[in-house]
């Protein structure tokens, strides 16, 4: 494979797997950024395995262990379907690991379209092919997202596979209620930074790769001590760099509740679950997020030939609605009560995420159709999307997957989900 | 009172200045210095202001104080009194009454003057715990972050005097960890004592210039985010978690890293607390109101209100559980009157009145 941008490290070893054969090559690539969850990863490339998914799938691997990493370095004899290159970094210990791992990746990618997926979710090949499409046709934009749906599953409580398997116990249509879809097509980049700086779909939204390798690469350049400040300066960047779509008429990708590992703070990922004022008092918080605003109002006041402080000052005015529904969320009235039924009842919290059969799924998917269907779905894709679900459920609930783990490694069953 | 009042005034415009430089004139009883410092246009100057201020101290004790307020002579003087008997002490406080008062909302001088509808026991929250005067540096400064009342307690010059000077090189860009650093860094110099049996000062409601970060002044009602994301708070304060840290380690040895990961770990409720303060629920219904009704808020601040005679009884009962003694009661009592005549007695407006260009300004 030919590799774009810095020579990779001494210590990362590139195995180049597989190479389908294909009339069309393919356009977009998929960067799967591991770290832990085995078996979600293994779940993650079944089901893209199953569906025949004709993207190219980079794993860049934070936390290579076996059994997981002899399996992904032999992914053709498990995954036949797909073509998958594996590509071994250094332990995420660090953020700053991170960061230079997600740019070196995005820097090896030669479809002209990526992508970021994580291995507790799905993707769905037809939104994404949407996505791509509409990029081919309008070259003013920079990335074009789709609807992020959202689905859990339920699972006893001693489930040996944890909340992997079991049937849809949920589906939203929109994983995140706000996440703010719509078209960003303001020919001013700090009108399009204003509208969309508290979007999330663009974070899992087709982009044109050199757009989305330079956003890291800032990223890894800025080096936030916070996940959610990483994420706002994606948003805002993209919005900097061209127009920007979330087409309401696809799903593209499918996000699982309650699996997230959550860490959104420098070694966070290490501890046990903290509370934001803990992180918040271990990092440079204002620090990091003046940097942000500079680079952003500075990018945006340049395209624009605007006034930079009064970009930044209205940027730092929307950032601030951003910043008062996470400390609503995490110290407002609702989260004291959810603390308060968390600390006494667990078991409570429990049920209501993976135990609890929920009959009102039904209801849910019929929900979620029709607001596709509101949204301008066609016939035709709705009919993709069913068959895309049912492949989803096929593998959450069928034997196949099940069987597909019993015949990987024997190792592989000591590994909790 | 037989004190000596420092006037560091960092607004220094006539006619009052004029006034205060003859303040031998209109306050015979009073030994005042007045001192004319640079304008404190910024914090910086302010912190500099404050350095240089206590730096002129003469006498071995020195309180801070806001013109709003007013001073109990009794409580004070048990505050120093203490103070001399134990070296070993740094810092001895009282209780920190607070009182507003009613006054329509056309009074010309707004609520400089009115009989007083409402007192407390208590203006913040007076948790004293038993680890401010323990012998254990750590101990004593851990319980720092509960205390509320030290910034109006009775200090040595010789301890609040390096508490400015790096409140000077630290530069904070906000009331919340200057607050808490001024308390750490002194508690870090020795014990401290809180004297729950009088009442040293008296701290007037909703008076307050209500500048808690750099931007106050700009964007008064601005809401709590607007400020935090144009400040410094962070490196605020992990320079102040530095500070204290190495000084606890200079006073009990130990590892700094890991005396300041326990001084984190104290903050966190305290840092929950300010979040949860601004973003509960009956925080949310309030700002509400004050929006939309910003005449009720105001109302219900200064409306008149008859059951003050039972706060202020509650006051006396509270401070005789706690330990007074019929003496300080009657003293208590006393300076409570001597307040009251100050607000709303003749003598004040009187005075007043023969500055008009004071009373205009």
């Amino acid at each position: 494979m030919e590799t774009r941008g810095p020579k990779a490290d001494a210590t990362m070893r590139n195995t180049r797997l597989f190479e389908v054969s294909q009339a069309v090559p393919p356009r977009l690539t998929i960067l799967l950024r591991l770290k832990g969850r085995p078996l979600f990863t293994l779940r993650f490339l079944f089901h893209a395995n199953r569906a025949r998914m004709p993207f190219r799938f980079l794993i860049a691997d934070g936390e290579a262990r076996p059994p997981l990493s002899d399996i992904l370095e032999n992914a053709r004899d498990y995954f036949p379907n797909i073509d998958i290159t594996y590509v071994r970094y250094p332990d995420d210990t660090s953020l700053s690991r991170f960061y230079t791992k997600m740019h070196d990746a995005l820097c090896r990618i030669t479809t002209p379209y990526a992508m970021l997926a994580d291995n507790d979710d799905f993707l769905a090949a037809a939104g994404l092919e949407c996505a791509m499409n509409f990029l081919d046709a309008h070259p003013d934009y920079v990335c074009c997202g789709t609807g992020i749906a959202g689905f859990s599953v339920h699972a006893p409580l001693r489930a040996p596979l944890g909340l992997l398997a079991g049937p849809i116990s949920k589906v939203a249509y929109r994983y995140a209620p706000n996440d703010l879809a719509g078209d960003y097509n303001s020919s001013s980049a700090a009108e399009r930074v204003l509208a969309g700086l508290r979007n999330t779909w663009s974070y899992y939204a087709v982009f044109r790769t050199g757009d989305l390798a330079l956003i890291w690469n800032e990223v890894s350049e800025l080096g936030p001590a916070s996940l959610q400040l990483v994420e706002r300066f994606c948003a805002m960047r993209a919005m900097t760099l061209g127009k920007a779509r979330s087409d309401p008429a696809v799903i593209g990708y499918w996000r699982q509740y309650w699996t997230s590992s959550g860490s959104h703070w420098e070694a966070s990922g290490n501890t046990a679950p903290r509370e934001w004022v803990h992180h918040l008092l271990r990092n440079d918080f204002n620090g990091d997020f003046s940097k942000i605003i500079e680079r952003i109002s500075g990018v945006a006041a340049a395209i624009d030939s605007g006034s930079e402080p009064e970009i930044q000052a209205r940027v730092r005015e929307g950032c601030a609605v951003w910043l008062r529904r996470v400390l609503i969320n995490c110290y407002g009235g609702m989260a004291g009560l959810r603390d308060r039924v968390r600390a006494r009842a667990p078991w409570l919290v429990a049920w209501l995420k993976r135990r609890r059969r929920r009959t009102s799924v039904i209801f849910e998917r019929v929900a979620a159709r029709r607001e596709l269907r509101r949204n301008g779905a066609t016939p035709e894709y709705l009919a993709r999307y069913a068959d895309e679900l049912a492949t989803i459920e096929e593998v959450l609930t069928g034997q196949a997957f099940r069987g597909f783990l019993d015949g990987c490694s024997p190792a592989l069953k000591q590994l909790a989900a | 009172m037989p004190f000596r009042f420092l006037l560091a005034d960092g607004e220094a415009r006539p006619p009052l200045m004029g006034m205060l430089k003859n303040s031998q004139e209109l306050f015979p009883h009073l030994d005042i210095e007045y001192v004319r410092c640079p304008d404190d246009t910024s914090w910086s100057r302010y912190f500099a202001k404050m350095h240089e201020a206590v730096r002129r101290v003469r006498t071995p004790y020195v309180l801070v104080a806001e013109n709003d307020d007013f001073l109990a002579r009794a409580g004070l003087e048990r505050a120093m009194d203490f103070l001399d008997a134990h070296q070993d002490y740094v810092c001895c406080g009282g209780g920190i009454a607070g009182f507003s008062v009613h006054a329509s909302r056309q009074a010309p001088l707004g609520k400089v003057l009115g009989p007083i509808n409402r007192m407390t026991y208590s203006y913040t929250p007076d948790e004293n715990p038993p680890d401010v005067s323990s012998s254990n540096t750590l101990a004593r400064v851990l319980s720092g972050f509960q205390c509320h009342w030290f910034y109006h307690s009775v200090n040595r010059k010789t301890v609040l005097e390096p508490v400015w000077r790096e409140v000077v090189e630290m530069d904070p860009s906000n009331f919340h960890v200057l607050e808490h650093f001024s308390t750490l860094r002194t508690l870090a110099q020795g014990k401290a004592h809180f004297d729950q049996t009088s009442t040293i000062y008296f701290k007037q409601f909703d008076t307050s210039l209500g500048g808690h970060w750099t931007t106050s002044g700009k964007a008064p009602s601005a809401s709590f985010v607007y400020h935090f994301l144009r400040s410094r708070f962070s490196s605020d304060f992990a320079a102040m978690i530095d500070m204290v840290a190495r000084a606890v380690v200079a006073a009990d040895g130990g590892n700094v890293e890991e005396v300041a990961e326990e001084l984190r770990l104290a903050a966190e409720p305290w840092m929950e607390r300010i979040f949860r303060n601004n973003y509960s629920l009956p925080n949310k219904v309030r700002a509400k109101l004050r929006g939309y009704a910003p005449w009720f808020t105001e109302w219900q601040k200064t409306r008149y209100r008859p059951t003050v005679i039972l706060d202020k009884r509650a006051i006396r009962e509270r401070l005789r559980k706690n330990g007074a003694s019929d003496i300080y009661l009657a003293a208590f009592q006393s300076e409570l009157t001597k307040i009251e005549e100050a607000l709303n007695g003749r003598e004040l407006p009187k005075f007043l009145a023969r500055y008009p260009e004071v009373m205009a300004a």
